[in-house]
């Protein structure tokens, strides 16, 4: 099946106080190849402010898990775990950038894929 | 026969609708574009469309239109994959945007791009740009107000619960065999937070209207899950026969309702009202006992159930109205109302309706949705110590519905409903009973869709594949994410997650100490290629371990919890096995001994941590879904069950009888039919008076046309 884009917004807000962005793009260059980024942001506080703001290249190996979460049951419990640790890391000035992008990068990597019986390594 | 002929309220909005409607039957069938979207280049676009398919329970409707003006890509230019690509981008940022409108707990968008109907020969295609907004309303009651709604207005019922209500002015015009032609104003308007609503009429012979102020409140421990109050103030003078009456009043209303129970899909409602105010009554004969002109004033009490089990709605309602004209001979009337009602629809061919937590799923129809409608209704009365009961509080009957209290969430019939005699006719013919003092009314609509098309747009039906998978993303999140804020919330996971916390603590300091040991491998190991990746793995994890245990530590999170002990952990224990067998093999066999002594104890703890967080998280998840079931519902309803048009003929049958009026037990009989058209619908139905007597006319014509606004 030829290369389409897809963009999936998803704001979940836990709290008056807390929301969560997640966003998915999939798009297609002139050879059909996808290229998968995600953006999460986490917004805290009364008025809500933004904390955490990170943009994201999908590794090429996590494609189908950012597809599964795309066009199937979303964040599962592990990945919604993961984004509120990936929040966390990326409050902390001690970790560098690398790090606090790796840390966002799992939110999609631990998908478990229906196939996938073994936890996903993260 | 009364005619409800509201004008559309934004025109511009039907002409576009209307124009879809025409031209979206020369599509053609989509033709495959199976290759790389770069080798389109070129290619003249012969239409581009946005394709919203839920546009019905979304404040969306209009988008498509607003947003095809920002497209790159236009009808009778060239296609570029650079502007496919752009275009897409757009409208997912536009959706987005619009999020801060809404204040659901979960939002999701999605917006994909199709190329379709590609002609290599004339070097032709088409574009199309699916877009899809997930909006849960907060409140659904599921009322059998909410199905008769949705069965007359199959567009517009999830709109009108989930739009932000805007001011909304619209004239009214009709005509009635009692009131003869008739013009009027409806409104609406919400201010700071408060529901501002009106209705006037006016014809040759009668004035009616009233202007309501209502608030809500939201759950109160177990009295109630919603509630409203409202100020009211009606009036009302109307012929009856030979006769008048006039009543003006103002009302104090309260009603609430309790949460859905899960079994039944039940909702108990209840309410109290007090009014005051004035009425007169023309025809005052001695053998009437009416009161020519009095103050008037009542307590209205009233209860009932009604739910949606499957794919019927039912409704049951008992009303107690205290009533007095404040004169000292007359005593006090004590008016009872029992209403009761049942609709169900099938459709056809028979479709069981999808349970509240399974998957949306294919295959999607490109035609009509048929159905078969069944729509009952009995109604019955009695006032006690009647003889000082005004006349416009007294039972008159015919083909318009009266409510007992103002509500438009709840509708209490209190008078005799017959589609074959005009407004206020039956009871007030005879000149000496005026208006009975008992009643009761029986209703039967049966109506089938013939012909129509269906919601869905052909292209998401058949298009695209991801297509209803998408729908089920927002789903899944919001009940997992629900289930984890009610789990939080117990006080018996409080409880627990004491234990949970204390172990974190210890798992945090375990956790350092593995990294404080990984710095003990020497470095020209540390460099070999196996044990390099490895390490790499094992500082990426740790990274997330120890950021999921500092957070378990502060504050228990079962998500958090779960994404540790059964991803983390077991990943972090593999690599750590690897390190440790290389690390062996390269003759650090006392380091491999300390890290795999440490990983041990980091995998007691997590066990531990599992052990003491193994409260099962089943109910939450049930609580969680039962929230999200009626915007599931809704949309499933949506994918196989409505359509944007459709014709169905209907039948109905009706009974009544008022006492003492000396008019015997009446009947209704007749054909009709029912055009949708989106939110639009068109009822006309004829019903036939089998004994009627010499002052009556052979029936009457019953018609509506009503439209609610989407936006």
């Amino acid at each position: 099946m030829p290369c389409r884009p897809i963009h999936v917004n998803l704001e979940v807000d836990p709290s008056a106080t807390q929301k969560i962005l997640l966003s998915l793009d999939k798009t297609c260059d002139a050879n059909d190849q996808a290229t998968w980024k995600m953006s999460f942001e986490l917004l805290e506080g009364k008025p809500l402010a933004t904390v955490v703001k990170l943009n994201v290249e999908i590794d090429a190996e996590n494609h189908p898990q950012a597809e599964a979460t795309a066009a199937s049951k979303g964040l599962d419990n592990n990945q919604q775990g993961q984004a509120k640790i990936a929040a966390a890391i990326a409050k902390d000035p001690t970790v560098g950038d690398d790090d606090k992008e790796d840390a966002a990068q799992q939110v999609i990597a631990v998908k478990r894929l229906p196939q996938t019986a073994a936890p996903v390594n993260a | 026969m009364k005619p409800d002929m509201r004008p559309w309220r934004y025109p511009t909005r039907w002409i576009a609708t209307a124009l879809l409607l025409m031209v979206s039957s020369s599509y053609a069938s989509p033709g495959p574009c199976t290759d790389k979207s770069s080798d389109y280049n070129g290619y003249r676009v012969l239409r581009v469309d946005v394709k919203n398919p839920i546009a019905f329970i979304t404040p969306w409707g209009s988008l498509s239109s607003s947003l095809k003006k920002g497209l790159r890509l236009k009808a009778n230019a060239p296609f570029s994959l650079e502007g496919f690509e752009e275009d897409s981008a757009f409208l997912s940022s536009a959706l987005k945007a619009n999020f801060s409108s809404s204040h659901q707990t979960v939002k999701l968008s999605y917006a994909g791009g199709q190329i379709l109907d590609c002609d290599a020969q004339a070097r032709t295609l088409r574009v199309v740009y699916p877009i899809f907004t997930s909006v849960v309303p907060s409140f659904i009651a599921p009322s059998i107000e909410q199905q008769t709604s949705e069965s007359e207005r199959p567009a517009t019922t999830g709109a009108t619960r989930a739009s932000e209500r805007s001011l909304l002015i619209a004239p009214l015009v009709g005509y009635n065999q009692t009131r003869r032609t008739w013009g009027g104003l409806t409104f609406s308007d919400k201010i700071a937070g408060l529901q501002m609503q009106g209705q006037a009429e006016a014809s040759g012979n009668s004035l009616s209207g009233h202007f309501d102020v209502v608030g809500n409140n939201g759950p109160v421990g177990n009295l109630w899950d919603h509630a409203d109050w409202a100020g009211t103030f009606e009036y009302v003078d109307d012929p009856a026969g030979a006769a008048r009456f006039k009543e003006s009043k103002v009302t104090s209303r309260f009603s609430a309702s309790t949460r859905e129970f899960a079994t039944g899909r039940v909702i108990i409602r209840y309410g109290a009202a007090i009014e005051g105010g004035h009425q007169q009554s023309s025809a005052t004969g001695a053998a009437l006992q009416l009161t020519p002109n009095s103050s008037y004033g009542s307590l209205k009490l009233y209860v009932g159930a009604t739910g949606r089990p499957g794919r019927n709605a039912f409704t049951a309602s008992y009303g107690l109205q205290l009533g007095s004209t404040f004169i000292n001979a007359a005593p006090v009337f004590k008016k009872h109302l029992l209403d009761l009602g049942y609709n169900v629809n099938v459709p056809v061919p028979f479709r069981k309706p999808l349970g509240d937590t399974k998957d949306f799923k294919g295959p999607l129809s490109t035609t009509v949705h048929r159905s078969l409608s069944l729509e009952t209704r009995f109604t019955a009365g009695l006032i006690q110590d009647a003889s000082g009961t005004p006349l416009a509080e007294r039972f008159l009957g015919g083909n318009a519905m009266r409510p007992f209290v103002q509500d438009g969430s709840w509708l209490i019939l209190s008078n005799p409903f017959i589609r074959s005699i005009p407004e206020n006719q039956l009871g007030a013919q005879s000149g000496t009973q005026l208006g009975g003092s008992r009643f009761y009314s029986a209703n039967a609509t049966v109506s089938f869709t013939v012909w129509g098309r269906p919601m869905l747009p052909k292209e998401l039906a058949t298009a695209d594949p991801r297509f209803p998978g998408i729908l089920n993303a927002p789903f899944h999140t919001a009940a997992l994410s629900l289930a984890n804020t009610y789990k939080l919330k117990d006080p018996e996971y409080i409880r627990v997650s004491a234990a949970v916390s204390a172990k974190a603590v210890d798992l945090n300091k375990k956790l350092a100490a593995l990294s404080e040991e990984l710095k003990l491998i020497p470095t020209a190991t540390a460099a070999e290629p196996p044990l390099a990746r490895c390490l790499k793995e094992i500082k990426r994890n740790l990274l997330s371990t120890r950021g999921a245990a500092s957070l378990i530590a502060s504050q228990p999170d079962p998500q958090v919890v779960d994404q540790l002990v059964t991803s983390l952990l077991p990943a972090l224990s593999g690599f750590v096995q690897e390190l440790t067998k290389g690390l062996r093999d390269a003759a650090q066999n006392d380091l491999a001994a300390q890290i795999d002594r440490s990983m041990t104890d980091v995998n007691t703890l997590g066990n531990d941590i599992r052990t003491a967080d193994n409260l099962p998280s089943k109910k939450y998840e049930d609580q969680a879904w039962q929230t999200l079931a009626p915007g599931h519902r809704a949309i499933d309803v949506f994918l196989h069950e409505l359509n944007i048009y459709s014709v169905s003929p209907v039948a109905i049958l009706d009974v009544a009888r008022v006492w003492p009026v000396n008019q015997g037990v009446r009947y209704g009989v007749g054909p009709g039919l029912r055009l949708s058209l989106v939110n639009a619908n068109f009822t006309v139905t004829y019903g036939f008076n089998p004994q009627r007597s010499a002052q009556e006319s052979v029936g009457a014509i019953f018609f509506k046309l009503d439209v609610t606004s989407l936006f």
